[in-house]
This record gives structure tokens, sequence and C-alpha cells, in this order.
């Protein structure tokens, strides 16, 4: 069964003072990635385990496919599930492993779909393996594997690439979203690293303190941050100094529309990224450049415009004629800017 | 004089190598001194003394005597003594440890069990005899109110309380405590994440004892109640303060043997039953250490 | 709204009291009634605080509780002495020689202290011939009995601060061996040096097999003797000595606790 809607009502969970879950609501397109992004605490792992039936919410309601899951217990809850460790059962091959879900339904044919799942995760040799004979990065596709063998009607991972190194976690991410993309099954992505969340959702959903503050695409999520801290947590953002105007901000000499017009007129903090601030060599700039960090293919560039701070991401080419002292001209791309509340 | 001078340097480094190489070693003479003296060479008295004969030569005679009637059925009557109280301390235990494992890791409960428990495996002999004797002796609490209230009389039908019934019942006492102790660290392993996994996979409770905890417990537990059985069957403070006539087991034998001023063959039967207990205790610590192997890969 | 996971928190909870209350009753049990068999005859206890008037009653039991005490101090000590800096040096200086001091430490767990004292007898004709016969030679044989539980405390101790980098830093400072070992490594391995102490003193307290056999006194081979002859009071000691050991070994858990929680920064 696959590609099926799924709908978070209303949820609420507090641990004593604190709103783990702060009257969430979440819906989940059938076939689609959802990442729940968010710092340490934020409620995404409380969301995933609510929906997965191993915590209960204190108020709300679960519905999976339209049909109202809220009361059932985990195991008769058809979902699938990849933990960040420890998610493969130490004493069974791989195949074992992927096969123990299959053999609790009495699936005849478990063994054939276990090779089959095996191979859909690029491991097609390693069934008779043992976990603590692989990489972690192989027990996580044995794990999603495992999940995926049953069937299920949602996908959960949580933070399944946290514990890996950075190079086997990029791997892994495009494998993942490659063959989410290809069984179509609808999925909740919990992660704490928003380059991950951006690479990989359909739908990024920002979390703090138990209440989503954004859900949309990663474009949207990153161009058009519906709030300071959504702008803060996804990406660098520079805090200038600026005064608003109706529907725009005036910083450093440039007027930028405002994502969210309605701001009282006045002094106001603008939320710029570093890749909208372009840096140019001019003796009679106002900007000084600090530092220079040479990032590869693009530098990061801070200069001091009179008492602010500007972080700029520039070309690499550009570094020779930005050596620290040099006066530049800073002038920023007129895209839509947050505010500091 | 060339040929002399070019073989004595060599000679001289080779020394001096030497010599650095064995510098270190001498730091740890003193451990390896005092653990032969104290260790070792009672060890080979014990193996060397179980094949001596009267006379000092080698001999047979006295582990064929092994299997003479009484001290057949003392080994046997021990190993029944350390088989059932493994086992029950083994379950019993079990069941302790699990409660402990789903409660607070740090708070007071887990930490006043474990040291109460660290207590009593350790300080069993002369002080637990007395213990039970002051509960279910001839004139224990438990005796005399069972009698008062109830009209019971406990050893209507003799004293089994220093018998192997009353053995078994006093080294449960120290069994169990044990067991927690051992096992709980293989349960401590067992992470949450293998139950939620087997949850969402559809299985129930019985399908996760069954199917994941079972099998990944069952080498630990297993090795832990060997290790019991290795305890029980080398105890002997426990047995010689309750039992002062006659000598059902194993060390009581020894006993005997080393108190009776009778013949020096008599010696060196001690010795071979001495021998007799260590062979058990070594292969069942050799299985304990193989299972072990096994728990430290998954659940370590 | 009841959940699932409520519902099966509550059943842990019922089997938790259930299990400790049964399991309690038959541990505490004999304890009460230690205190209870004490207290039948009044004059236990206040005879047992009071030293003077109980080495002049029972100066056996005095002679083994003094003996005990001794044996235990010094037990700990020999231990520290001999142990300590083997451990140390091994890990640091002859990595490969780890598994037969391991193995030589752990051996006393396959010899009980019966077997043990049976091969003994003779090494012990030559200590009196020596040291005299006195229960104080004792402590010899105790620190083999020890070696299996201090041998892994201390190791584990050694094995958590990596004795290895710590030797290294040091020696590329300049210390030699010696301020290594006692200015370097020693104060890092404080709790485990004290929980091997502690494991030691309870063990020598709890002792009675060699004690007994070699014809000796301490402490459990004197209230052994004294229940022959006033089984209240040799009860009332012996509750008294439990106890005691119960607040050692808590202690020590305390002790390790409060390591632990310096390691991790909640």
């Amino acid at each position: 069964m696959t590609g099926v809607a799924v709908h978070l009502k209303g949820l609420r969970r507090t641990f004593g003072t604190v709103h783990a879950l702060d009257n969430l609501d979440l819906s989940i397109e059938d076939g689609e990635l959802i990442c729940l992004l968010g710092p340490s605490g934020c409620g995404k792992t409380t969301a995933l385990r609510v929906l997965a039936g191993l915590e209960d919410a204190d108020d709300g309601q679960v519905l999976v496919g339209g049909k109202d899951v809220t009361a059932l217990p985990a195991n008769k809850r058809d979902m699938g599930m990849v933990f960040q460790a420890y998610s493969l059962f130490p004493h069974l091959t791989a195949v074992e492993n992927i096969e123990f879900g299959l053999k609790l339904r009495g699936r005849r044919r478990a063994p054939g779909r276990a090779a089959d799942m095996l191979e859909l995760v690029g491991l097609g040799q390693f069934g008779a393996r043992y976990p603590h004979q692989m990489s972690g990065g192989q027990q996580q596709r044995v794990a999603l594997a495992r999940a995926l063998a049953i069937e299920p009607a949602v996908l959960l991972l949580d933070e399944p690439l946290s514990a890996l190194d950075a190079k086997v976690r990029v791997q892994l991410r495009d494998e993942i979203k490659r063959i989410q993309s290809s069984v179509g099954t609808t999925t909740l992505f919990v992660t704490h690293d928003q380059e991950e969340a951006l690479a990989v959702a359909d739908r990024v959903g920002v979390m703090r303190a138990g209440k989503l503050e954004q859900l949309a695409s990663p474009a949207d999520v990153y161009q058009k941050p519906a709030s300071a801290f959504v702008a803060d947590f996804v990406g660098l953002s520079n805090r200038l100094p600026g005064s608003v105007d109706g529907a725009s901000i005036s910083v450093l000499g440039t007027t930028l529309p405002l994502v969210s017009p309605g701001a009282a007129n006045g002094d106001a903090t603008a939320l710029v990224r570093p890749e909208a601030v372009s840096v140019e060599a001019d003796p009679e700039g106002a900007g000084r450049v600090l530092t220079c960090s040479f990032l590869g293919p693009t530098s990061r560039v801070t200069v001091t415009v009179g008492e602010t701070l500007v972080i700029a991401q520039v070309a690499s080419g550009l570094i020779p004629s930005l050596a620290p002292g040099t006066a530049v001209c800073v002038k920023l791309a007129p895209v839509p800017v947050a505010l500091d509340m | 004089m060339a040929e002399v001078a070019t073989t004595a340097v060599p000679q001289r480094v080779a020394g001096r190598l030497r010599l650095r190489g064995a510098a270190p070693l001498a730091g740890t003479v003193p451990f390896f001194a005092y653990v032969a003296i104290f260790l070792v060479i009672p060890t080979l008295v014990v193996v060397i003394g179980a094949f001596a004969g009267d006379d000092g030569g080698l001999t047979f005679a006295n582990v064929k005597a092994l299997t003479s009637g009484y001290i057949m059925d003392a080994f046997g009557r021990s190993i029944l003594l350390s088989a059932v109280s493994a086992l029950v301390g083994a379950v019993l235990g079990a069941l302790l440890a699990y409660v402990l494992v789903t409660a607070k890791p740090r708070g007071l409960l887990r930490r006043v069990v474990t040291a109460a428990a660290g207590v009593l495996a350790q300080f069993g002999g002369v002080t637990l005899a007395f213990a039970f004797l002051a509960t279910i002796g001839l004139s224990g609490f438990v005796t005399v109110w069972l009698k008062d209230h109830l009209n019971v009389d406990l050893y209507a039908n003799g004293v089994w309380l220093f018998e192997l019934p009353g053995l078994i019942l006093v080294y449960t006492y120290f069994q169990i405590p044990l067991m927690v102790i051992v096992f709980l660290p293989a349960l401590d392993g067992i992470r949450p994440q293998w139950r939620e996994a087997a949850e969402s996979l559809g299985g129930t409770t019985w399908q996760y004892w069954t199917k994941v905890a079972g099998p990944l417990l069952a080498p630990a537990f297993l090795g832990s109640a060997l290790l019991l059985f290795a305890n029980s069957f080398s105890a002997y403070a426990t047995a010689a303060a309750l039992v002062s006539q006659g000598s059902p087991i194993i060390p009581l034998q020894i006993r005997g043997a080393l108190t009776s001023e009778v013949v020096l063959g008599q010696q060196n039967l001690g010795k071979a039953m001495a021998l007799g207990m260590v062979v058990v205790v070594a292969v069942v610590m050799g299985l304990y250490s193989l299972l072990e192997r096994r728990t430290a890969k998954w659940l370590a | 709204m009841a959940g699932v996971n409520a519902r099966r928190a509550r059943k842990q909870r019922v089997l938790r009291w259930a299990v400790l209350v049964v399991l309690g009753v038959f541990f505490l049990l004999p304890l009460a009634a230690m205190v209870e068999f004490s207290t039948r005859d009044a004059q236990t206890w206040p005879l047992l605080v009071n030293w003077p008037k109980l080495s002049g009653t029972y100066p056996d039991l005095a002679d083994g509780i003094v003996a005990s005490l001794e044996q235990a101090g010094l037990t700990a000590l020999l231990m520290l002495v001999l142990l300590v800096p083997t451990a140390i040096w091994v890990r640091l200086r002859l990595p490969r020689l780890r598994r037969l001091i391991e193995f030589l430490c752990l051996l006393p767990l396959t010899i009980p202290a019966i077997v043990l004292v049976v091969g003994l007898a003779p090494v012990y004709a030559w200590v009196v011939y020596f040291l005299g016969g006195s229960s104080l030679t004792l402590v010899f044989a105790y620190t083999i009995l020890v070696l299996p539980y201090a041998y892994r405390s201390i190791d584990a101790g050694l094995a958590a601060i990596d004795v290895k980098t710590l030797a290294e830093a040091a020696r590329s400072l300049g210390s030699g061996w010696t301020t290594v070992i006692v200015r370097v490594v020693l104060p890092n391995i404080r709790s485990a040096v004290l929980s091997a102490a502690f494991l030691s003193v309870a063990l020598v307290l709890g002792e009675f097999t060699i004690a007994s056999l070699l014809n000796r006194t301490n402490l459990q081979v004197s209230i052994e003797l004294l229940g022959k002859s006033s089984a209240g009071m040799s009860v009332a000691v012996s509750l008294t000595a439990l106890l005691l050991a119960f607040v050692l070994l808590l202690l020590l858990s305390l002790l390790a606790d409060r390591r632990k929680s310096i390691k991790e920064p909640a």
C-alpha cells in the first residue's frame, strides 16, 4: 500500500513545563517526502514518534489514509521506521533482518522479496553479513530495506544519517531520495541538518518549540523565510540595521522589499543572505575588508561598513583583489528580506 | 689484535641491548614472585599432590578413589546443590535485574538495590548461615511464629535446614544478588530501538521477546547461570557453618580430609578432591567465557 | 486518552512493585530475624558497643574483630603496593605481558578458596618458620583472593584514561618514569584505586574458609565459634558486620556515580 496521505491534527504533548508538541498541524500528501527540520528539543522527533505510535500525544489526532489511528498501538500501524543508530537486530544477518517483518505477517515469498529489497539498496552481495560486519552506512541501507520490505503506508526516518561520516551522509541521502521516489511511499524524514533537509525534501517543515514555523518547498524556505527564526536557522544570515518604510526597508543605501510587509515604520534589522551581498574593490568605498576565507568554489569575506559587520559570499576568483584592509563597495541584491524580531 | 677488538665491541653492544630489553621486566618481578609463591605453588601442590602416593611416587590411586561411593555421592550432591541454586538464582535474579533496568538508570532504587546486591553476593558465609538460623533455625523467628500462630512445625519431618534442602534455600540468598550483578550489564545492552523496530514491523510483545530479546539475552543468561553454578560449587563457609555433622558436599569432604589426623593418604585424597573441584570449575568457567564473548559481540 | 504506551508503562510498574515486594520480603526477613534474635537478650547490644566490657567477656571475639580489621587494612595496602605499580608499568612498558598478568589475576576465580587452602598449607609452613604463626600472615593469601576484583577495577580505571597518551605527554615534557606514575597516572585513577581498596576490605571482612582451615582467627571464625556458646551475641556481631559492609559498598557506588557524572556534563 503506497501513497497514502497523513494528517497530524492539533497534537499536544507536554513534559512537565516543556511543550514538546504545541498544537501541531501537519499534512503530508501521498507519495510526498516531508522533512521536519529544527534544533534539538523542537519536537520533530516527538512528532515522528507520535505518528509511529511509539509515544502517545496528550491531545490531537493522527490520520493515515483517512483512518484515525490515534488509539492504534505501534505494531498495528502500517509503518516502516529507520532509527538514528542501532537500527538492525544484531543477532540476525542482513537478509534475516529484512525478512523479519515479512515473516511476522506469514509471507511465504519472504526470501525472494528480501533479496529484491537488498538489491534495491545496492547491497545484493551482503545478505549473509551480520550488522557488526557492516559499516554504518551499510547498516542504514539494510534498515531502509527492512522498513520498505513490508510495503508500509508511511516511511519514517528518525535522523537516519546523523551518526554517519560526512561523505557517506551525502551519498546515502541521494540514495534515499532516489529509492523513495521510485517506491513512492509517503515519507516523514526528521533531521537537524538543514543542508540535508533542503537536498532531500519535497517540502520542508521548520519546527520550533513544538510548533511548525513554516512548511514550504526547500526553495521557498530558503528564499522566502516566513520568520526570522527560519531565516536564521536555514542558511547564514546577516543582521543589518535599516529603516522600514511601507513594504520595503532601506539597508546600507539599498531599498529591499520585505517578505512579509506590514511591519511598523522606523528602525528595524534586516536578515540578508551572504550570497545577496556583493563586494567590489573601490578606493572610495565605505567598507573595509576584515577577513577573507577561501572555501573552495566560493569564498567568504567579512567587511566592516561603519559599525556594521557584513558577511559576503563571493566567487573565489575575486579573492586576490580583496586582501584584508582593502577599501570596498558593498551592494545588496534586490531580493525580499525578512526582519529580525 | 684487530680480531679481538672486532669481536669485543659487538659483545658489549649486544649486552647493553639485552639489558635494556630486560630492565622494564625488573619492575614486574615483585608481582610475579608474589603470585608464584602464593598462587602458583599452592596450585601445583594440589595438582601434583593429587597424584602423589604415600611413598612419594606417582599414583592414580587417589584419583581412582574419587570414584568410590561416598565421594561420588558428595560430588553428585554438590552438583545438584549448585545446579538447583543456580537455576533458581538465575531465574529470580534475571527477573529482579529486569525490574531494575526498567527503573530510572541513576535513580535511588537501582543504586540501593545494586549496592545491596554487591554486599549480599560477597558476604555469604558465616553471617548468612547465622541469619538463616535466626530466621528459620530451631528457635528462629519464623519457626517460632509458625508454631505459635499457625501451629505448624517446620521440622516435623527432620531438620532439613542442615541438609541439602536447607543449603539450597540459603545458597539462593547469595545467588540471586550475584545474578543481578552479572546479568544487569547484558540487560543494559538491550537497545530500546530494537523493541521499537520490532513493533513498527508489526511484532507483538510476545514476538519481540521470543524473536529478538530472548535470542539476544540467551547467551548472557546461560553464561550467568554457569557463573552461579561455579560460585555455588566452590562455596564453603556457609555450608561449614550450617553443617557440623557429616559432609554431604565436596568442600566439606575436603574439610574432613584436611582436619583428619588419620593417615597421610587422606591428605592426598583431599588434594585429589580439590583437583576434581578445580576441573569442574575450570570447565564451567571456560564455557562461561565462550558465552561472554558472544554476548559482548551483540550487546556491548 | 489512555494511550497504549501509558498502559504498558503502568503494567511494568505493577510488575516492578510485585517483584520488589516479594523479593524484598525474602531478603529483609533474615535481617529482621537477626534483629529480633539478637535483642531477645536485652544485654546483647549494650555489651557489643561497650568495647572494654566486650573484650573482657568475649576475648576471642575481640581478638577476631581486631585481627580482621588489621587484615583488611594490610591486604588493601599490600594489594595496592603490588598491583597498582605493576598494572601501570605493564600498560606503559610491557603491553605484551598484559594477557599473562590478566590471566594470573583472574585465576583465583577459578581456584576456589577451599582448593587454595589445601595447597597453601605447605607454603604457610614456611611462612610460620620465617614470620611466626600470627593471624596477620593471612594477608598474603588474602591478597591473592582479592586479585581478580582489584585487578578488574584498576584495569578499568587505566583503560578509561588512556594511560599511554598521558605518559607520552608527560615524558615529552621531561618527566622520569617515577614522576609519570606518581604524579600523572595515580591521581587520575584515584576512584578505581579506591574502589579496589573498598572491595578488598569487604572481601577480607567476609572471609572464613582460609582463616578457619589454617587454624587462625578473624572476624568470621570468631563469630562461628561464638555461635556455639552465645547465639545472640554472634548474631548481633554478624548483623553489624553486614550493615558495615553495606554502607561501605553503598559509599563505593556513590563514588563511582560521582565519577560518571563528572564525565557526562548533563
